[in-house]
């Protein structure tokens, strides 16, 4: 479904992004997980096309990024960015409606079967009784839900969050993390950014720990995640706890001592 | 506040913009009753004593009043949405700036007075120059980012306004004349002005309102415009590039007229809420209807002589949209 390839990206002359190469199958949800700074963000952002990369390949559905227009990329790539407070009083329903523009010409009206699928996305994402609440009134977590309900309503194959759960209780964070689930069920391709490792590994099928702009490893959550990895990555040590079988259930994570 | 839903402000807009026009036409030095005004505008056959007031004296001037207004109320919707910046109005991108020097040069070169369309010739051009080059710098900046588009208009602004004190203050006895050029006026109104107007500035503003709707994804962030599939950068050039025409021809004919492009967006806003279909549809005719009441005002009250519409849409009408403000907490931000 995605195909990077030796993917690098800078900021001036700052290296972020050092040569990055994965794939994604379809229907899997791939965790980018990393330190602050690791160029987990940046990764996202150049994957949507939304920063241009320096040099690399991205081929999604076998087709190279760069032969997509923006709207025939926007069809089959949704995007929830990093949560934010918008600056103006559009209400819910008017940012999930966005999610069907680009599937409109420029002065079509919204349709019957929009329509249909806008409210669809609402009562998936729970939100469907804030519909005509101002998306600066609602809390950060049904903040979210809105954008995830967005990207629904857009209906690609693909969607990308960036930290879907970051700044959101333990509670709000399982919620978006099963209505996420339930997309990858439904078929969907789910690429998001995590800081929580934990949660990481319990709802995403793939991990990619990423370190200093480069993958330090990609796989199933039970390989990619030991104490070796966590000490490189994250430079602290942690016990792993695993639950039944030989599922990792948990990191706990040792006192740091490290300054 | 409880905001109103978009159709039924639309329509009451409608309604405020034809009954500013047709009461409008009814007032000055000859009082023209309203039956009168009725007839002679819908019955093609009419030809009393009023006709020659009417279609040549006051219709011309109310006309390019309305078109003015909802030209510059547009233009605004549009610089303060792609822009997001609420201090955001039509000139903000330098074509005020631009067409007041075109303007005050036609007038100490003396060019002004030779024919009537010297001076919002090179007003225009003056405009155009500006918004050329602004959209040039942007396009050598990098990034889908709008603040390099700002900060451009916003350098070209005080440079060419400081060329136009400059001239000003070596060409003492022009002063008066390119001051009140500056400030705004529908004086010089003509038929000819209107039918420009219609033929430039009318489709340019039904484009506007027609694509409107992708300036909703842009106002929440330029990243969520992105994966809504609108290439920002391309987009927000061509919607520049239409509200720079209609201002570059609004302020030709009219000079700088302030306020109605500035506070009528943030007055529909606070009314409807931010999407951009409505609060442009709505502008225009409120911006319309607002610009005729304040040009009947400005050239009813005779003080020595006609007072610069610019002074008549400020005084009345800050104080409504200040109430507004301190009745909606937080409408920006």
């Amino acid at each position: 479904m995605i195909d990077i390839k030796n993917l690098t990206f800078s900021y001036g002359d700052k290296k972020i992004l050092k040569g990055i190469s994965l794939n994604v199958e379809n229907s899997e949800i791939l965790g980018i997980l990393g330190p602050n700074g690791s160029g987990k963000t940046t990764l996202i952002n150049v994957l949507d096309g939304y920063l241009k990369k320096d040099t690399g390949d991205i081929i999604i559905k076998g087709k190279n990024i760069e032969k997509y227009s923006r709207k025939e990329l926007a069809r089959i790539m949704g995007v929830v960015p990093q949560d934010m407070i918008p600056a103006f009083d559009f209400t819910v329903y008017e940012i999930v409606a966005m999610g069907r523009y680009p599937h409109l010409g420029i002065i079509d009206p919204i349709s019957d079967n929009d329509e249909r699928l806008i409210f669809d996305a609402l009562k998936k994402t729970g939100t469907y009784d804030l519909k005509d609440k101002s998306i600066r009134e609602i809390s950060g977590g049904e903040r979210q839900r809105v954008f995830i309900a967005r990207a629904i309503a857009q209906d690609p194959a693909i969607i990308l969050l960036d930290e879907p759960t970051s700044n959101l209780d333990i509670r709000y964070q399982i919620e978006i993390l099963e209505i996420i689930e339930k997309m990858r069920e439904g078929g969907k391709t789910i690429v998001m950014s995590m800081h929580d490792v934990n949660l990481a590994i319990r709802y995403c099928t793939k991990l990619a720990l990423i370190s200093d702009g480069k993958i330090y490893a990609i796989g199933e959550p039970d390989i990619v995640i030991n104490e070796e990895s966590i000490q490189n990555v994250y430079g602290i040590r942690g016990k792993i706890i695993r639950n039944g079988g030989n599922k990792i259930a948990y990191i706990l994570p040792e006192k740091f001592n490290g300054f | 506040m409880k905001k109103i839903s978009g159709i039924k402000f639309i329509s009451i807009s409608i309604v405020f913009f034809v009954l500013a026009i047709i009461i409008s036409i009814g007032i000055g030095p000859v009082q023209i009753p309203f039956l009168t005004i009725i007839k002679e505008l819908f019955d093609p056959n009419a030809n009393g004593p009023y006709h020659i007031i009417i279609w040549e004296l006051r219709l011309p001037r109310i006309l390019l009043a309305s078109l003015v207004g909802a030209s510059l109320a547009v233009s605004g919707v549009v610089m303060q949405g792609i822009f997001r910046n609420p201090l955001s109005d039509p000139y903000i991108t330098g074509t005020a700036s631009g067409a007041a020097l075109g303007a005050t040069i036609s007038i100490i070169a003396g060019l002004a007075a030779l024919n009537i369309y010297f001076l919002p010739f090179l007003a225009f051009l003056g405009a155009t120059f500006t918004t050329i080059l602004v959209a040039m710098i942007a396009s050598y900046s990098s990034g889908p980012k709008s603040e390099n588009m700002l900060l451009a208009g916003l350098g070209i602004s005080i440079f060419f306004s400081a060329i136009v004190s400059y001239l000003m203050y070596m060409n003492g006895k022009d002063l008066q004349t390119v001051f009140y050029w500056l400030m705004g006026s529908f004086s010089g109104a003509q038929w000819n002005y209107v039918y420009i107007m219609l033929i430039f500035a009318v489709p340019a503003i039904i484009i506007l309102a027609l694509i409107g709707r992708d300036i909703d994804p842009i106002m929440i962030g330029e990243e969520h415009a992105y994966a809504l599939g609108i290439n920002v950068k391309k987009s927000r050039l061509l919607f520049f590039v239409l509200s720079s025409l209609i201002t570059g021809l609004s302020v030709a004919f009219s000079g700088i007229i302030g306020f109605v492009g500035l506070i009528i967006p943030h007055i529909v806003r606070i009314i409807t809420g931010p999407n951009n279909r409505v609060v442009i549809i709505s502008s225009i005719f409120l911006g319309g209807g607002y610009m005729v009441i304040a040009d009947t005002i400005a050239r009813s009250l005779n003080i020595i002589e006609e007072l610069p519409v610019g002074i008549i849409t400020s005084l009345i009408g800050i104080p409504v949209f200040l109430y507004l403000l301190i009745k909606e907490k937080g409408y920006w931000r």
